[in-house]
């Protein structure tokens, strides 16, 4: 395999440990401030995004595909953080 | 990953195609691209099937947060987090073995497979640990909705797991020069890996939820 090769899974790897670990650390200095549950969530939903598209090449599959995974991570992101707000 | 390398979606795109054709050599170039291949549609599926599970949850903690706070704080964010780095980086190198496998390089295909069940078999030992813990204090399903919830979701997660692990144990000890000349093969390879990195993905989500959420209102 040549360096070429490696390099988009790669980064992309590199990039979801940095967002995982800021999320964690995120949620632990805004001691779970609805901001802070804002950021991990759109982190959430960010990372299931370059998973679909940089792991599993979901830009190659159907239009329909696409906007379906697209609207579920969306949702699942935004409703598990109105339901956290809402919560509180 | 490359796109220009064959990619996995174009591959099984194709598979219809390719059975009909009964061909077992590379490449395939019949294109159908308004075909949505058969483990997409699972994996939507199954992705909504986590949906519904994830908004019950949280309607449910809206219901009784008190509960769900005071119980989400039994669970180790840290746990949570070396999971995800573990199933995040299992899930590279699953990537990367489906590139050598594309170009035929099947040492280096079975090497980052091992090397993707070694890091990920971690996953397991840590949720080992973490149940443990939690039957060793006496918390089980029947405890509270709360853990009702966790054991469900993380439950139904490591079934998912657990088939993931099955199948790239299988792909480990099957590859070689010949099997990855078989189109079908390939199509089943990549098709594993895509179930794989939909574990990963669920659980980013799971992770978010459960514990990063969990601690406090």
């Amino acid at each position: 395999m040549s360096i070429r090769a490696l390099q988009p899974a790669t980064i992309t790897w590199a990039i979801l440990m940095v967002l995982t670990i800021s999320g964690f650390v995120a949620i632990d200095f805004s001691l779970r401030s609805t901001l802070g549950v804002a950021v991990v969530m759109l982190l959430s939903a960010v990372k299931v995004r370059l998973v679909l598209y940089r792991f599993m090449e979901i830009a190659e599959t159907p239009v329909g595909l696409r906007i379906f995974f697209n609207i579920w991570l969306t949702l699942c992101a935004s409703v598990i953080f109105v339901l956290y707000w809402l919560a509180r | 990953m490359s796109a220009k390398t064959a990619p996995s979606n174009k591959l099984a795109a194709n598979s219809a195609a390719s059975v009909v054709s009964a061909t077992n050599t590379l490449p395939v170039t019949t294109p159908s691209p308004q075909k949505v291949p058969s483990i997409w549609m699972f994996l939507a599926a199954d992705s909504i099937s986590f949906g519904i599970l994830f908004l019950v949850f949280m309607v449910e903690r809206l219901k009784q947060p008190e509960l769900f706070v005071s119980s989400a704080q039994s669970l180790s964010t840290l746990a949570g987090l070396i999971n995800t780095l573990i199933l995040i980086s299992g899930s590279w190198l699953v990537a990367l073995a489906v590139n050598t496998a594309r170009q035929g390089e099947d040492n280096k295909t079975r090497r980052l497979f091992i090397a993707a069940i070694g890091i990920s078999a971690l996953f397991a030992v840590t949720k080992f640990f973490e149940y443990g813990g939690k039957f060793s204090a006496g918390i089980s399903p029947t405890t509270n909705d709360f853990f009702s919830f966790y054991f469900a979701l993380t439950g139904f997660h490591l079934v998912h797991y657990a088939l993931g692990m099955a199948a790239l144990i299988y792909f480990a000890s099957t590859v070689n020069a010949t099997t990855l000349q078989n189109t079908r093969y390939r199509l089943w390879l990549e098709s594993g890996a895509l179930f794989w990195h939909l574990v990963d993905l669920l659980w980013i989500f799971i992770f978010a939820m459960l514990y990063l959420l969990g601690g406090e209102l």
